[in-house]
């Protein structure tokens, strides 16, 4: 038990007890600096799971990948383990390939639109089931069931709704007068179905964590705010949305990575296709490293996605260390 | 504190017993119960079946058990590679034909013995898919190969001849196209599958994989991509494999297409219940002259990671695939396959006389790594992105290649 709790509390206070450490080192008093050292020993053990753990699991990988940016690794080195230092020749060939480009423009409308999209009629569907009314519980638990299906299933039934050109929603059009629709089969529009169906999916989140932010502001405010003569849309921005910004926060900050690192839903429905026109940067790395075997590539592109996922989370830390001060 | 301890111990003796357990079943005498060796296969369906057939009767006969291990095509040769990488090897690979080299260079293949076998016996092209560097280390099971098959009697009311050349199938679809009815079909999924067929028409261009960007590469593109882009073919085949896209011309919604022979029996006994009456014919070339096809279908090679005895009995396995001449006739029907071991032909064409067709392509075929080696998979995965691009107007042939040409080199 005791254990347990004195583990907790330098991993999340850590830069606080180093301070707290440091400061009677300064003002030397016999018996108790020989205490304090051990102290500090102690604390620093009790780091060492955790440590142990974000090594293997976060610092490992990522430093494997980065290793990787830099070698001429490739099937022989697999089995040789030999793999020569290039320098920054992946990631120039990654860069100047002109696919490149091209993914790295699909990921941006993907993660923007699929966010913003998603986080607009989320909110939206919050503020509607805001008010409980017949039937709101059981409609609110099937609008979650996109989110609680595994995405594999999710995406191959929609692989099926899509499928060209007799797929179900074709034959719904069918039944109004239009014509096939090739949803996944063509350049233009396999992004876009794509996206669709990842908003589809992201609505949920953000239904589920808005409308659970929303439970939490006091309904004294929106009383008195009535009385006071404040319309709807007043209290919507006076009170709903400030009070929400921390939920947002997190709730973008989460959204972003998941829409960034979005790999199996295009991979079951286009697998970045037809001709790279659904190719996303995760699905590209993935494709350059292990359908092409160029691994120094494919981890050069990884690589972009750490940077930017590290940039939104730095931003989001910055933002929420303001908050707490202020 | 006492708890963890024990947990700890109990923890440390599960390694060192797993850890034992491990070290042991390698280096076993001959009295206990040989170790499992793993096949690396990617047989669906069907094929499973007849495999499982094959290697216990290698199980009998060697005394080792083999045991299939099952992963997507397009995964086999990382999943090889990886696996010899960590120590658990498949002690047999049954890959298809341009795998062999990649497999090779990167070691992860031991050289076998062609033991009673005689090389002039087997088709030449498919043997020497199974060298790499001028070592044996495989041997070819049986090949396969896209024809174009055709609804006779939409043909005969059209007027119109098989195809024999670009122009000729070009026109053909053209005029076949009308109503519900597309004039041809073909493999258009992103994957190996479509590379290999643009191949063909590479070749029969005067091109070379060597060089996607070169202008006959490019003229080959733009002819393979012009059926879906002008519509003569169906946008959904961008997503189809042969599976696909012999339910649509058995269901009469297309004229001709370009399918697999392991999927010919599969559409004459479909196409019979649609009153359909199928003709065949081989793959067009530029110029009508007979067309120089990349051969398809598998070659058994032994892993790097058998060694001595097990070795002895994984190459005793291969070569019994081709000395068991009847069964091999019988496993190379059920697969749609005509064996590349000359001596059992025959008795194939006999019960699949509509492989005929593969015999005569087989003559004028070449295998796919002859001109790239190891260096073929990065180019097939290229290639077939830019001709999605072209047959979706994405980019044009001549962007497109170049671009493919690019990415495959470096």
């Amino acid at each position: 038990m005791d254990a347990t709790r004195s583990t907790a509390v330098p991993s999340t206070t850590a830069p606080s007890t180093a301070g707290d450490t440091n400061q009677p080192n300064n003002e030397p008093r016999a018996g108790f600096h020989k205490a304090q050292r051990r102290k500090t020993w102690s604390q620093l053990l009790f780091l060492l799971p955790v440590t142990v753990f974000l090594g293997l699991v976060f610092a490992y990988p990522m430093g494997f990948n980065l290793w990787l940016t830099f070698q001429s690794f490739n099937l022989k080195s697999m089995i040789t383990g030999v793999s020569e230092f290039v320098g920054l020749e992946n990631v120039k060939v990654a860069l100047s390939d002109p696919n490149f480009g091209h993914a790295a423009v699909n990921t941006v409308v993907f993660t923007v639109v699929s966010i913003v999209t998603q986080f607009v009629i989320g909110l939206a569907l919050s503020l509607f089931f805001y008010n409980t009314f017949p039937l709101s519980k059981v409609v609110r638990a099937m609008l979650v069931l996109p989110w609680l299906v595994p995405s594999i299933v999710a995406t191959t039934a929609w692989r099926f709704v899509l499928r060209d050109p007799n797929g179900f929603l074709n034959q719904v059009l069918g039944v109004v007068g239009i014509g096939p629709v090739h949803w996944l089969t063509s350049a233009n529009l396999a992004l876009p179905s794509v996206i669709i169906i990842n908003i589809w999916i992201g609505i949920a989140f953000n239904l589920v964590l808005l409308h659970s932010g929303l439970q939490s502001v006091p309904v004294e405010r929106y009383e008195a705010a009535q009385l006071d003569g404040a319309g709807y849309w007043q209290r919507f921005f006076y009170i709903t949305l400030p009070a929400l910004v921390p939920v947002i926060a997190v709730l973008l900050t989460l959204g972003f990575v998941y829409t960034l690192k979005q790999f199996d839903l295009v991979w079951t429905l286009t697998q970045g296709g037809p001709g790279n026109a659904s190719q996303l940067l995760s699905t590209w790395s993935y494709s350059l490293s292990f359908n092409a075997n160029n691994y120094g590539q494919g981890a050069a592109v990884a690589d972009v996605l750490f940077a930017a996922s590290a940039i939104i989370i730095v931003a989001y830390t910055l933002v929420q260390r303001k908050q707490t001060n202020a | 504190m006492k708890k963890l301890r024990v947990a700890a111990l109990g923890l440390a003796a599960v390694l060192v017993l797993s850890g034992c357990g491990g070290g042991e079943t390698g280096e076993q005498g001959s009295d206990k119960p040989k170790e499992e060796l793993t096949v690396l296969t990617y047989a669906q369906g069907d094929g499973l079946k007849v495999y499982d057939k094959f290697f216990e009767k290698c199980s009998t006969e060697t005394g080792y058990p083999f045991k299939q291990l099952q992963v997507p095509a397009n995964e086999l040769l990382n999943k090889a590679v990886q696996l010899t990488a960590s120590g658990s090897g498949p002690a047999m690979i049954v890959a298809d034909n341009q795998m062999v080299a990649g497999l090779a260079d990167a070691g992860a293949l031991s050289p076998i013995e062609l033991g009673p076998l005689k090389p002039e016996d087997f088709v030449a092209g498919p043997f020497k898919s199974g060298e790499y560097d001028g070592q044996r280390y495989g041997i070819p099971i049986g090949n396969n190969g896209e024809i174009i098959v055709y609804n006779k009697k939409m043909l005969k009311d059209a007027g119109i001849e098989a195809p024999k050349s670009w122009d000729e199938l070009t026109a053909a679809a053209k005029k076949l196209t009308k109503g519900d009815t597309y004039g041809f079909a073909q493999t258009f999924q992103a994957g190996e599958t479509l590379s290999w067929n643009y191949w063909a028409q590479l070749w029969s261009a005067g091109g070379s994989i060597a060089q996607l960007d070169s202008p006959e590469a490019v003229k080959a593109a733009e002819f393979w991509a012009s059926f879906v882009k002008d519509g003569t073919a169906p946008k959904a085949s961008l997503q189809w494999q042969s599976d696909n896209v012999i339910s649509e011309v058995a269901a009469g919604r297309v004229a001709m297409a370009q399918v697999g022979t392991w999927t010919l029996s599969d559409l004459l006994e479909s196409a019979k219940k649609e009153n359909v009456e199928i003709g065949m014919t081989t793959q067009v070339s530029m110029t009508g002259e007979p067309p120089i096809v990349p051969f398809g279908g598998e070659v058994f090679t032994a892993g790097s990671a058998v060694k001595g005895d097990a070795l002895k009995a994984v190459n005793d396995c291969i070569v019994s695939w081709s000395t068991d001449t009847e069964g091999l006739a019988e496993r190379d029907t059920a697969f749609g396959y005509l064996p590349s071991y000359i001596p059992a032909q025959e008795a194939v064409l006999k019960e699949a006389p509509y492989l005929k067709t593969l015999q005569e392509q087989l003559k004028t075929s070449r295998g796919r790594t002859e001109e790239v080696g190891p260096g073929y998979t990065s180019r097939s995965v290229a290639v077939s992105a830019a001709l999605q691009q072209i047959a979706t107007g994405a980019a044009s042939a001549q962007d497109a290649m170049a671009t493919a040409q690019k990415a495959a080199a470096s």
